[in-house]
């Protein structure tokens, strides 16, 4: 069964997510008046969702799905997406344009780029872009961060 | 018509079709930028043009926009605009394969062909159409959703119960904010942000753009490969297009 451990995990995971939506579904006022309640939808959806996900890891339990393909390098995989989850909580605190070019250059050095002034120079960049077209240009108000906001008093 | 036409061929409207199509490739291969935002982002530098030269650039860039989704989907995987998901199916593994180049050119021949079908039909049958889409009920919608629900196993191949999966958990997925009838807030957990459900784009990118790249942060193999004139665009070759003159390039 190890050879059908990312298999096994993914159905699990889909299993997952139909129960806690059927669950929560529960949760949903109920209209009295309404022909078709808010959660009768969700509800067919989660619970084909459920449904779907069974048969998947039933046929994977059968042995008659394909084994998981040889995987790489998944502990980069993994720090990537904790940089990335570190980035979107960073954005409330530290502001987008920070956290964004922290990301950048932690980002290149992750993925084994060595020479510091090019990842400076990417990172910077990436700030300059971002602030001159869509801030300045496009006017979209990128999040400026709880402590930015208080250094500058605003 | 011909009249019409016909004011298009002089120096202004040729220029600003021609500073249109720029603006549009590059508002369509931005994701995140769709081409009524593309539109939007320009009217205000139309004020001060006069109404048909405004109309002719604004339509201009609409039109490149719809072909501008396309080039980051062949050539990163992450569609500009939600029309280029399909071009990203055959459109990506051709790049993988050095074929960028080709993959642009069939791009952008089926974005005229189809973009120029399109605007005659419309004008053709705007009338026709504008009646039926009033005869359109429930039931109808219904049957426009089944119609399309069904195209997803003509899609899935061998991989039925996978396609049926996606389309389940995508339908999940729309349910999340308002409901439209009740106004019931659905899987929002309080959050503003989600009052409204998930926007395409961003959805789109979730899904292909940030997949692709833990795909390849997981091979890890980030050796510097010469494209050389691989994705430059190329006039498709005659082998590629069948009698119908539209023979899919998938299928080869």
């Amino acid at each position: 069964m190890r050879r059908y451990a990312g298999r096994i995990a993914l159905d699990a995971a889909l299993l997952a997510v139909g129960l806690v939506a059927y669950i929560l579904t529960y949760g949903f006022p109920s209209m009295s008046f309404a022909g078709v309640d808010a959660e009768t939808v969700p509800r067919l959806w989660a619970g084909l969702l459920v449904a779907l996900a069974v048969a998947r890891l039933i046929r994977v339990f059968r042995g008659k799905d394909s084994p998981d393909p040889a995987f790489g390098r998944l502990d980069k995989v993994f720090l990537l997406i904790a940089l990335l989850v570190l980035k979107i909580i960073g954005i409330t605190f530290v502001g987008y344009y920070i956290s964004a070019g922290v990301f950048v250059f932690v980002c290149g050095l992750l993925l084994g780029y060595r020479s510091l002034p090019g990842l400076a120079l990417v990172a910077g960049g990436w700030v300059a872009f971002s602030y001159l077209v869509f801030y300045r240009l496009l006017s979209v108000p990128l999040p400026t961060g709880l402590l930015l906001a208080a250094v500058l008093g605003k | 018509m011909l009249k019409a036409a016909g004011s298009l061929m002089s120096l202004q409207p040729l220029l600003l079709i021609t500073a249109g199509i720029i603006v549009g490739i590059l508002a369509g291969a931005m994701p995140g930028v769709s081409p009524s935002m593309g539109v939007a982002l320009m009217v205000p530098f139309t004020y001060a043009m006069d109404p048909s030269l405004a109309l002719i650039y604004l339509a201009a860039i609409y039109l490149a926009a719809n072909y501008g989704g396309s080039i980051t989907a062949v050539t990163i995987n992450t569609p500009g605009t939600p029309s280029a998901v399909v071009t990203a199916f055959d459109g990506y593994p051709l790049a993988r394969k050095g074929r960028a180049g080709e993959a642009l050119g069939v791009s952008l021949v089926a974005s005229f062909v189809g973009g120029a079908i399109g605007i005659i039909v419309l004008m053709l049958f705007s009338a026709p159409l504008a009646n039926t889409a009033l005869k359109f009920w429930p039931a109808e919608y219904f049957s426009l959703a089944v119609m399309g629900l069904s195209s997803i196993a003509s899609m899935g191949g061998q991989n039925a119960l996978k396609s049926a999966i996606s389309a389940v958990l995508g339908l999940l997925i729309c349910t999340i904010g308002m409901d439209p009838i009740l106004g019931v807030r659905r899987f929002t957990f309080g959050n503003v942000h989600l009052f409204d459900g998930f926007e395409f784009i961003p959805v789109l990118i979730g899904l292909l753009a940030l997949s692709e790249v833990f795909v390849e942060v997981e091979k890890f193999d980030f050796r510097a490969e010469s494209v050389g004139n691989s994705a430059k665009a190329k006039w498709p070759p005659s082998s590629t297009t069948g009698s119908c003159g539209c023979r899919c390039y998938g299928h080869r």
